[in-house]
């Protein structure tokens, strides 16, 4: 390829002294020996010799537009230029050529490094400007594009927002409503079981189908009004130092009898000394509650769950262990995730909301706890919950 | 508003304008050398190629301002013009002697009066005093300390310190109304200016107006948190702006004022804007334009808009730096109606909407 720059080699006083390389649109055949102003447009003369100045003075020249004569016909090009002792070595090419590139291959530019490395940086700092004009016209449609993407995103996500908020109150306004008429339902159960007519044996079957239907519903309405009242928010804690030891005692008891009645037997094995937390009796009896009726559910009969209390400084830990079917790794991380129910099935046939273990989870979170579970398959599942252990009451 | 056979003539001689735009900026430019031979040794060819550019820039301006009947476009533009060359210490001589050629080619090329008068009259004002681009972050503002230390901090490459600056004091209570309306745009305008007066450079105005984009979009959580009520507009702006920033606090405060609205920004074909009128039914349409060189685009969005069925009942508002320069411009190109400023155009629209 031809080069599309030509480069020269002057004196302080503007006179050629080398013609390194020739441009096919000029014509430097006869430039050696005479004032670089020779070669140019009369017109453009002025300008040259305010360039030749800027050389001699600063020891550089970037992108001035001049007008060259080839023939009769004007040129306009460009020049660029460096001095370094007493010589000036200028590149000079067609205006609208973006970067020219000089080529250092020659033995000339070995002997001239300094002039050479010189011009090449001042090259590129001059490509650099015009392409940044260019290229800062794009960057700016591409922000004013994202600006407007960026916009769209925040409506939507304010709007998504709006939709999760609406979702909760219906949620809580129609678990409250199916509430009362359940409980009319279970009462009404109740007054037909104790009526002094004799009932047939298949009606007392019926009767006590209706009855356990209707208490899985009013339980699935408690847990969706608890996980709308968590999900929003709207959870308040009424936290007091307990000893936990104590309050999971009491859940034992509470979930005995079901136990029992599956051949399950229910060991605890407390901490040595109290352990206290603070936190809300009612919210955490819960939580034992949910953690136990669970293990029962999944446990084979004639097994037992376990049940133990570790403190040391800073934190109270509580373990729930069964020896039941255990639950597959894939589904590990989903338990506590609402709604999700996990392949295994319980024992007796339990039906199971499905909302349980995310009740659990997000009560244990509110009190700066954290919860996890490890489980095998054919081995048993053990919940561990830990919590910020607090200060005996005075 | 149905065109007048007065604005469609005005609409043609633009169009003629336009169309031999290339070939009176090559007269106008040969008449200045015969004039004034020391151009070329003073600028050599390459001055010549930009002489070229500034003559077409002004024509375009010129054509622009012809097809809307304002001559007081062509004149701002030209006294911003004598501005920006002033604060860089190119002679004014240029200019005025640039346009004394210009009259001379159109009345020797073209039929009508309009052109040439206005450039007359730009003329007459480049020779008295140039008005003074005042500084916004002075008296009037309420935030004005606000504003400025903003400013300081967005000069000094702090887009951190702005940031936390402003959101400080929204949380304080500061409405975000006020952090638009009295602290990102005289901010803007200020940069505007001091661009003009050779005192900031390019990067540094990128760099500030990108940096109040990032940070308006900090605000959007709690902007879009506002109640609606249910009122829909659009808000674009015209293909090749690249000035959003005016289109966007103007969506914005509508959407604080209860709207929903649909920002499009400069890349939005009139089709799919179209589509968009028909699907969401606006009871507004807004449209923004900051340089008089995009009006014609205004012009052809409103005729579009008119000459669609489904959208042509739509009310339409412009409005943009090039508006405010002319009170009765917006309703010359077929508008509805124009607001100087965003806050205004959310109360004019909320008349607009509630008078029956
Ligand atoms: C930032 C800026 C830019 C940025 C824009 C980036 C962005 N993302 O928006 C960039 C770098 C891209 C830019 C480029 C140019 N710019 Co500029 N820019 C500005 C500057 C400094 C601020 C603009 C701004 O953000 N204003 C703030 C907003 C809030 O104000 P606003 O736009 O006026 O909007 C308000 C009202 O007008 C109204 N409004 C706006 N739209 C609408 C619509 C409706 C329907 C209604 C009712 C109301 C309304 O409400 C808004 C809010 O209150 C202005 C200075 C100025 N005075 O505005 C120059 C300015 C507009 N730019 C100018 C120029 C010359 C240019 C360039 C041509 C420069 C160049 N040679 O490259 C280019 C052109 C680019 C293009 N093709 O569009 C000149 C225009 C002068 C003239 N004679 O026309 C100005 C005035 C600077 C100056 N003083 O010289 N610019």
């Amino acid at each position: 390829m031809t080069p599309v720059n030509a480069i020269l080699m002057c004196d302080l006083a503007g006179i050629v002294r080398e013609v390194v390389r020739e441009a096919p649109f000029l014509d430097l055949s006869r430039a050696r020996g005479q004032p670089l102003v020779a070669l140019l447009d009369p017109e453009s003369t002025l300008k040259a010799c305010a360039m030749l100045d800027a050389l001699r003075t600063t020891g550089w020249a970037a992108d001035w537009d001049l007008t060259a004569k080839v023939s009769d016909a004007l040129v306009a090009i460009r020049v660029t230029g460096v001095t370094r002792d007493g010589r000036s070595m200028l590149i000079v090419t067609a205006p609208d050529h973006d970067g020219p590139d000089l080529d250092l291959e020659s033995e000339f530019m070995d002997a001239n490094r300094e002039h050479a490395n010189a011009l090449r940086a001042l090259l590129r700092e001059g490509v650099g400007r015009r392409r940044d004009a260019a290229s800062l016209e794009h960057l700016t449609r591409l922000n004013n594009e994202m600006a407007v993407v960026q916009r769209d995103l925040a409506k939507k996500n304010a709007e998504l927002a709006r939709i999760n908020a609406q979702k909760d109150t219906i949620l809580a306004f129609v678990a409250h409503d199916l509430r009362t008429p359940l409980g009319a339902v279970l009462g009404f159960t109740k007054l037909i079981h104790r009526d002094p007519n004799q009932l047939s044996a298949r009606q007392v079957r019926f009767l006590d189908s209706i009855s356990s239907m209707t208490k899985f519903m009013a339980e699935m309405v408690t847990d969706l009004l608890e996980i709308s009242a968590l999900e929003s928010g709207k959870l308040v804690l009424d936290r007091k130092p307990l000893e936990l030891g104590e309050l999971i005692a009491r859940a034992i008891v509470f979930n005995e009898m079901v136990a029992r009645d599956k051949g399950i037997s229910i060991a605890i094995e407390r901490a040595r000394g109290p352990a206290w937390v603070e936190g809300d009796a009612s919210k955490l009896e819960q939580v034992m509650n949910n953690l136990l009726s669970n293990a029962i559910k999944y446990s084979h009969p004639g097994t037992g769950v376990m049940v133990m209390v570790e403190s040391d400084a800073k934190h109270v830990c509580v373990e729930v262990r069964d020896r039941g079917q255990g639950i597959p790794p894939t589904e590990l991380d989903h338990v506590f995730e609402a709604f999700r129910t996990t392949s295994v099935k319980a024992t007796a046939g339990e039906k199971s909301t499905g909302l349980g273990l995310a009740i659990v989870k997000r009560i244990v979170e509110a009190h700066q706890g954290r919860i996890w579970v490890e489980s095998e398959v054919g081995v048993g599942t053990s919940f561990r919950a830990q919590f910020p252990s607090c200060a005996a009451p005075t | 508003m149905t065109p007048t056979f007065e604005s469609a003539r005005r609409v043609a001689l633009s169009r003629e304008l336009h169309a031999r735009a290339e070939k009176l900026a090559l007269a106008t430019v040969a008449l200045h050398y015969e004039r004034v031979p020391a151009l070329a040794v003073r600028y050599g060819l390459a001055g010549r190629e930009r002489c070229l550019e500034d003559a077409r820039y002004h024509l375009s301006y010129l054509q622009q301002a012809v097809a809307a009947d304002s001559r007081v476009l062509f004149t701002s533009y030209v006294q911003w013009g004598r501005s920006m060359l002033e604060s860089r210490g190119v002679p004014v001589f240029d200019l005025t002697m640039n346009l004394r050629c210009l009259i001379e080619v159109l009345e020797r090329e073209t039929a009508t009066q309009a052109a040439v008068s206005t450039v007359h009259e730009a003329l007459l004002a480049l020779a008295g005093p140039i008005p003074e681009t005042p500084t916004m972050l002075e008296d009037g503002n309420p935030h004005a300390p606000l504003a400025r230390e903003y400013l300081r901090l967005l000069l000094s490459w702090e887009r951190r310190g702005a940031s936390q600056l402003i959101l400080e004091a929204v949380a304080a209570g500061a409405p975000i109304r006020d952090m638009y309306m009295h602290v990102f745009q005289p901010t803007q305008y200020e940069l505007g200016r001091l661009w003009q007066l050779n005192e900031i450079s390019i990067a540094q105005e990128h760099y500030c107006t990108a940096a109040t984009q990032m940070i308006m979009s900090q605000l959007y959580p709690q902007l879009f948190a506002e109640p609606k009520f249910g009122r829909t507009m659009i808000v674009s702006c015209v293909s090749g702006e690249l000035h959003e920033l005016g289109a966007r606090m103007v969506a914005d405060l509508f959407e604080l004022d209860g709207w929903d609205t649909v920002y499009f920004g400069a890349n939005t074909p009139t089709s799919a804007l179209l589509t968009a009128i028909n699907q969401r039914q606006p009871v507004l349409l807004a449209i923004s334009a900051t340089l008089t060189v995009h009006l014609d685009r205004v012009r052809e969005l409103i005729n579009a808009v008119r000459a669609d069925s489904h959208a042509a009942s739509t009310t339409i508002m412009v409005g943009g730096n090039c508006f405010n320069r002319d009170p009765g411009l917006h309703l010359r190109l077929g508008a509805d109606a124009h607001s100087v400023d965003a806050s205004a155009a959310v109360a004019l629209a909320n008349m607009l909407v509630e008078a029956p």
